[in-house]
């Protein structure tokens, strides 16, 4: 299936371009590399990011935000069951990824949730005591080295690292049909309004808060950082903050 | 001699066992303590939030001040520089660190009036530390992951971890790169950064 993928897409010049030369960049960028476990992530691009934060604002203040707000009156089951829906549509991904950073438990917990939730068409959890992690494209290329790359703002979509934007485009032509789009293209702005909702509060806070380019960069390094490295390297991570704090309150 | 041997062997044993005890008990009375602070601080809040008299809440927000290290918060924040900043700026700082914190609680009213705390376990971390590990259900998202990070000594609040995300490492990470945009002028900084604030 996955070989079908690629033979489509280097059929498909566009594609080729759109999706695996930014891939195939990284990877070359990342034989150069020496260190991914680097938290930081630079920001060269920051005026033309901060724009597109600011379209990114307007888009959010003139058309997610009154959508959100018919969208919160939905009784509570309702959105979560299209939460739980839009989650469960995207586990193959997970799955797949899984499977690419060779992670046997997450590949099974993920394959059976997504096997049992099949039942109700994932709109109801029926097992949500299971939890697995969630796994893109842009957490395998972590994994195998691959430096995380610029900062950059997308239109819509928000804040990203390289890195995680082209594993997001690969993610995407592995579950569509470049010339009909599938299932999970469709339900994309479904999962943006499901997100907006779910983060309505992140997002308030963003907008108060002195720099909101800033905190929304801060607010993404770390929420990603913690969701795509190792149980070791948080555990280093935690190790290190422990070690500050005892420090500081000698 | 023997007999000497076998008494001395029992006297230590019997010191071990009740060392064991003592340092049993005083951990189980800090992880106590630890918890009950948490519960506390969660009540405050939600009286803090559901209340309208101005002296009131002024009460409360001064018994929610007692419950967290200002102090250790402004330093991790501030960093390096924290040492170089004169004492005025610091008590300054405070004050609308605090001021801050108050106004964040206003902003999500609705969610700190039905806030839930599960807790899950408590764990000492070195000598200093004390997480109280657990989960909230906010109005709108359920089983939300949460660490209270505690001074052991004090019995204060250091830090909040909401789903491994560390409120005072993003206010750090924040507040390093203000600064350097300020060029490092922590009176200039403060004015601009709390500039919101009523």
């Amino acid at each position: 299936m996955i070989n079908n993928m690629f033979i489509r897409i280097l059929k498909n010049k566009i594609l080729f371009k759109c999706l695996l030369a930014p891939f195939l960049f990284l990877l070359l960028v990342s034989s150069c590399a020496q260190n991914i476990a680097n938290k930081e992530i630079n920001d060269p691009l920051e005026n033309m990011n901060r724009s597109v934060f600011k379209f990114n604002q307007g888009f959010d203040n003139f058309v997610l935000k009154p959508i959100n707000t018919t969208y919160e009156k939905l009784p509570r089951n309702v959105k979560k069951g299209i939460s739980n829906h839009v989650n469960w549509a995207s586990t193959p991904i997970t799955m797949v990824n899984s499977a690419m950073q060779m992670e046997a438990e997450n590949l099974s917990t993920s394959t059976i949730k997504f096997l049992l939730n099949s039942l109700t068409l994932g709109f109801y959890d029926l097992d949500p005591e299971t939890k697995y992690k969630t796994r893109d494209f842009g957490s395998t290329l972590a994994k195998y080295n691959v430096p995380s790359g610029p900062y950059i703002v997308v239109p819509v979509l928000g804040p990203r690292s390289l890195r995680h934007f082209s594993g997001d485009l690969v993610d995407n032509s592995i579950s569509n049909n470049p010339k009909n789009y599938s299932y999970n293209s469709k339900l994309l702005p479904t999962k943006i309004i499901s997100k907006r909702n779910k983060y309505s509060n992140v997002l308030e806070d963003i907008n108060n808060s002195q720099d909101p380019y800033l905190k929304a960069k801060i607010l993404y390094t770390e929420n990603r950082f913690n969701s795509i490295s190792s149980k070791k390297t948080i555990e280093q991570e935690q190790q290190n903050e422990q070690d500050e704090f005892e420090k500081l309150l000698d | 001699m023997n007999k000497m041997n076998l008494k001395n062997y029992w006297i230590r044993i019997f010191a071990i066992i009740i060392g064991i005890f003592f340092l049993n008990s005083a951990i189980a009375d800090v992880k106590t303590k630890a918890s009950s602070q948490i519960f506390n601080f969660l009540n405050t809040i939600k009286e803090f939030a559901s209340e309208k008299d101005k002296s009131k809440k002024e009460k409360k927000s001064n018994e929610l001040l007692k419950m967290i290290d200002l102090e250790f918060m402004s330093k991790v924040t501030i960093g390096k520089h924290w040492k170089e900043v004169n004492d005025k700026d610091k008590i300054e700082f405070k004050r609308n660190l605090f001021k801050k914190f108050i106004q964040f609680i206003d902003l999500h009213v609705e969610d700190f009036k039905k806030i839930k705390f599960e807790q899950k376990s408590i764990k000492l971390r070195g000598e200093k530390l004390v997480y109280v590990i657990g989960f909230i259900d906010t109005k709108k998202i359920k089983n939300l992951d949460i660490i209270w990070k505690l001074s052991a000594k004090q019995n204060k609040i250091l830090d909040i971890e909401i789903e491994k995300i560390s409120l005072i490492k993003t206010q750090k990470l924040e507040m390093k790169e203000l600064l350097r945009k300020h060029k490092n002028d922590f009176s200039k900084f403060i004015t601009i950064y709390f500039k919101n604030l009523n």
